[in-house]
């Protein structure tokens, strides 16, 4: 088992991956934040087992928190739409059309099956392999490789809308 | 495309296919106008989630994911109202009850909880003890991370969580300049009870800080919790809407 010091040196050099894969999941900053200080709470609770790689593990128990959430909640997160953005009058229509794109994003990936989006997630976004992301999601690899073409087929086909 | 098209190419721009398949698809990419417009599309998709999603990372890190990670947070609690340093602290400051109450103790206990009992020996029963009237309406109306001061005395709201059965619960500590103590009380039946009491070595220093004792102390609160906490601690936003039900 890591030493707590290590724990917390592991999570603050995986922070941005931790933070960028739990919005991915709740679509919502504030979701995300909660989703990775919880992950932490854990983290520094039960520690890193030493025989395991740091990444998958923490993307695991940030999965499988996530899931305990969402079931609990018994709603489906929807992403909240950029409120400061919106009111900002300062900037300009290139950042508009690139914040439109990215709430459409957001919708559309929120929209996805809940395993069609994770397994998206690990493998588009935080680009783990196929046989690390069944690790994570405890499925056969070939599983992974059919959901995240379901996933980004499922985009595609919104995003042509 | 096909469904197995759109297998092959999502493998193909993860990296995930054999040398024979691999060798297939650049072969007919040459050779298919639609399948490689396809491909531009899914690699065009994939970069703007990548950039939706990274957006996050230029924000600040909360302060209380900060906090959380600084070392210190995790030898002295703040009045701040992070949720993790709460659990930190829990983990890692308090002691069982003891079977030789300090007088000091006593004092602390007569006047938030002892109304309930009779004589010393009875706090011993902490299981069945429920909160004063007064502590009660501080667990029903006040957030996680309030401090409220009566008198010489400290309450300070900790966190809250569901417990298996869907009962909300608090952790809070309550102190002076003398003696303190901790402890876990779920709202149960319309009714604050005391599920757990510990002692605690916590000291209203003249701020709202106070300073944790040894880790043994927190093993009756950390073993309740452990035990029968439901996923983890609510967030404000769950907190806020379990309270106004109170």
């Amino acid at each position: 088992m890591a030493e707590m010091n290590q724990v917390t040196a592991i999570i603050q050099n995986e922070l941005s991956r931790l933070r960028r894969f739990a919005y991915s999941l709740t679509s919502n900053k504030a979701d995300a934040d909660d989703l990775v200080q919880n992950l932490a709470v854990k983290l520094l609770k039960t520690g890193i087992p030493a025989d395991v790689k740091p990444i998958p593990w923490m993307l695991t128990i940030c999965k499988n928190l996530w899931i305990d959430e969402i079931r609990s909640r018994e709603v489906r997160m929807r992403p909240s739409i950029n409120k400061k953005l919106a009111d900002d009058e300062a900037y300009d229509s290139n950042d508009q059309s690139i914040h439109v794109d990215a709430n459409r994003v957001l919708n559309a990936v929120a929209d996805l099956p809940e395993n069609h989006k994770l397994a998206l997630s690990l493998v588009a976004i935080e680009g783990l392999s196929y046989a690390e992301a069944a690790d994570v999601l405890e499925v056969p690899i070939g599983t992974i490789m059919s959901r995240v073409a379901r996933a980004r087929s499922t985009l595609a086909k919104q995003f042509e809308m | 495309m096909t469904p197995d098209d759109q297998q092959l190419l999502s493998a193909y721009l993860d990296g995930e296919l054999s040398a024979d398949k691999l060798s297939e698809v650049q072969n007919r990419l040459l050779i298919e106008p639609e399948l490689q417009h396809h491909l531009n599309k899914l690699k065009k998709n994939d970069t703007a989630i990548k950039n939706t999603f990274d957006e996050i990372t230029k924000d600040p890190v909360p302060e209380s994911i900060q906090a959380l990670l600084r070392p210190e947070s995790r030898k002295v609690s703040s009045a701040s109202s992070s949720k993790i340093g709460r659990i930190l602290q829990n983990n890692h400051a308090f002691r069982y009850w003891p079977s030789a109450i300090a007088a000091s103790f006593i004092v602390v206990i007569n006047i938030f909880i002892s109304q309930h009992y009779g004589n010393s020996d009875s706090l011993l029963e902490i299981d069945a003890a429920q909160p004063s009237e007064q502590l009660a309406h501080i667990l029903s109306k006040n957030p996680s991370g309030s401090i409220i001061t009566i008198d010489e005395h400290k309450v300070h709201t900790e966190l809250s969580f569901l417990r298996a059965d869907d009962t909300f619960c608090r952790q809070y500590a309550v102190y002076n300049s003398d003696a303190g103590l901790r402890a876990v009380s779920c709202y149960e039946k319309s009714t604050w009870i005391n599920k757990v009491v510990s002692k605690a070595n916590l000291k209203n220093s003249g701020t709202d800080t106070y300073q944790p004792a040894s880790a043994e102390e927190s093993k009756i609160i950390d073993d309740y919790i452990e035990a029968n906490m439901q996923g983890v601690p609510l967030t404000q936003a769950e907190e806020k809407a379990e309270l106004q039900d109170r």
